[in-house]
């Protein structure tokens, strides 16, 4: 009984610091405010304005959600340790009568759903309008849950880093760095690779470079899960996405090694 | 020399907490080198020292907050290791130096939460905010609290769980006078009840008249403890007496006494007032002499030394004349 109320008290403390500091309707609206421009833009090359095609329209806020879940989770949990530790908290709560990886559970719990929130806020307006104009509700709860988990791997990663660095001077630009890393310049990395080869690059070499950056994992995840075979051959992934479980597994292990790391270094503080 | 005592005076008996042979290094600086000390139920013994001297490290080893690099720490006779178990920090209350809660949540939602990781009721919440003064403001959000109402907010989550080791550092800091008050009116009353709390402060005057023990913390080894008057009484400070001429105010008759007493005088010219350093054995003749030579001495005063006398001494080798 313990464990799971304290569990819960510092997830619910967390959201609730989170919904009155703003952050989730800001974020929420941002986030729905680009996702209504692509619902009604479309994809580009179905070529016209208004809602698009369910799959163009899906891919584009694949790609949307590449670009800015991993971000919000590293900027909503970059301080999640960092910051008792400057507030004078940690130290305090630390004294307590739990185990301290409780506190660091805890706080994962309540950034995920801080997350979870705030991308329902910026998706329940494009979805609504999508599904009254024939898209399926599955490919959007799809939609949702395969964002809520990138930004539960990008949480993961930045509450790790939090309790490594304890410095959030030093973290904001962490955060900042894997994001350009993992968002930006991984792809452009393996583009470099695949033109300086000419291809002749072998395809399991290409996918475990894919294992090693979670963002281009979701994106394999999403074409897997919610396109149909036309639009992943449009694509041309078709035979080139790993097999379902792989991805799944990968992604897990993505969510679970940095949380776990985490809860290791917690424990082991000022020892 | 350094002074060792055990003192056990406290309620109850016995002693909840006890360090033996502590030591704690940081790369490049050896904070503590060989702590010995004990806290028995309903004492309150103060830590002083000088900023760096290792206060707040040793409450840390003391909440298994930081691991010692030798030495014993024995919670209510046991041993304990490196890590407290949930049961040992149950015992404990801790007021950090600084803390700056979380502002978006209002006093009783913080102390609800904290409440809520110690495993108490919620409805001692309200008890701990009536206690620290606090009720008045438990529904606002805690970024309109000022410093001081801050540090009762921390007293107040300190207080929660029925500690029986409150270890506060520095904890009247931004605390206004009558809250200085309550404060160690607070602290009286849980003494009462038997708890032992260790407290460290800068501030000599408030802690001299309440404490019940003195641990100076000074190169890594506690250099004085006991309390204030015997530390006073063994460090021998002088007692300063000023005084101004007297009517029938005699040079050589006052030189005459100041020599039976092997006293020392200065005179300051501004203010027509002498003063002398006495020694403590030596105080009562002298006043004694002073004061019954007819008219010799006007406008007398005895200072006797206190605690920020004993710290300079203690701690800097300063004299205080």
């Amino acid at each position: 009984m313990s464990t799971l109320t304290i569990l819960l008290a510092i997830a619910r403390k967390e959201f609730i610091d989170h919904l009155r500091n703003g952050w989730i309707i800001a974020v929420g609206l941002a986030f729905a405010i680009f996702s209504l421009l692509i619902t009604f833009v479309g994809f580009g090359f179905t070529g016209s304005v208004g809602i698009g095609q369910e799959q163009s329209t899906l891919f584009s806020l694949i790609n949307l959600v590449i670009y800015l879940v991993p971000l919000l989770g590293l900027l909503l949990s970059y301080d999640g340790i960092a910051g008792e530790h400057e507030r004078g908290t940690l130290d305090l709560l630390r004294s307590y009568p739990f185990n301290t990886t409780l506190l660091l559970y805890g706080k994962w719990l309540g950034l995920f759903l801080v997350l979870t929130a705030t991308l329902i806020v910026g998706l329940t307006a494009p979805a609504a309008i999508s599904i009254y104009s024939g898209h399926t509700l599955q490919a959007w709860t799809l939609l949702l849950i395969t964002s809520v988990w990138i930004g539960a791997i990008f949480i993961s990663i930045a509450i790790m880093f939090s309790v490594l660095i304890l410095d959030r001077g030093k973290l904001i630009a962490i955060a900042i760095g894997i994001w350009l890393l993992f968002v930006v310049l991984f792809d452009l990395g393996v583009i470099g690779i695949l033109v300086a080869t000419e291809g002749d690059v072998p395809m399991g070499l290409v996918n475990l470079l894919f294992y090693l950056n979670p963002a281009a994992l979701y994106r394999l995840l999403s074409i897997d899960l919610m396109m149909d075979d036309a639009m992943i051959t449009q694509l041309g992934l078709m035979g080139q996405i790993p097999p379902t479980p792989a991805l799944f597994a990968a992604i897990t292990a993505w969510t679970i090694i940095p949380a776990a790391i985490a809860g290791w270094r917690i424990s082991t503080l000022g020892k | 020399m350094p002074q060792r005592r055990i003192i056990n005076h406290g309620q109850g008996g016995g002693v909840i907490l006890s360090l033996s042979r502590i030591r704690k290094g940081f790369p490049g600086k050896e904070v503590l080198k060989s702590i010995d000390l004990q806290v028995a139920p309903g004492q309150l013994v103060a830590l002083v020292g000088n900023n760096g001297q290792g206060k707040t490290t040793l409450m840390k080893l003391v909440l298994g907050l930081l691991a010692p690099d030798a030495g014993k720490i024995l919670i209510n006779g046991k041993t304990v290791a490196a890590t407290r178990t949930t049961s040992q920090k149950a015992l404990f209350g801790y007021l950090p130096e600084t803390t700056a809660f979380y502002p978006n949540l209002t006093g009783q939602e913080t102390l609800n939460y904290l409440s809520s990781l110690k495993q108490g009721e919620h409805s001692r919440v309200a008890e701990a905010l009536a206690i620290v003064g606090l009720q008045h403001a438990a529904k606002q959000r805690v970024k309109t609290y000022s410093k001081g109402m801050k540090q009762r907010l921390g007293l107040a989550q300190a207080l929660l769980g029925d500690p029986k080791l409150l270890l506060l550092d520095e904890p009247t800091n931004g605390l206004d006078p009558s809250g200085i008050h309550e404060f160690y009116q607070i602290l009286e009353q849980l003494k009462g009840e038997g708890v032992a709390i260790l407290m460290s402060s800068h501030l000599l005057a408030e802690i001299e008249p309440r404490s019940d023990a003195l641990a100076l913390l000074k190169d890594g080894i506690i250099s004085a403890y006991g309390t204030v008057a015997e530390l006073i009484n063994d460090a021998e400070l002088p007692s300063i007496i000023k005084f101004q001429k007297g009517q029938n105010y005699n040079q050589q008759a006052l030189d005459q006494i100041l020599q039976q007493h092997t006293t020392e005088k200065r005179y300051i010219e501004q203010t027509e007032t002498f003063v002398l350093s006495c020694h403590p054995s030596h105080k009562q003749a002298l006043l004694l002499a002073l004061l019954t030579t007819d008219n010799l001495v006007a406008k007398l005063i005895v200072n006797d030394p206190g605690l920020e006398e004993l710290f300079l001494q203690l701690n800097s080798g300063l004299k205080i004349t």
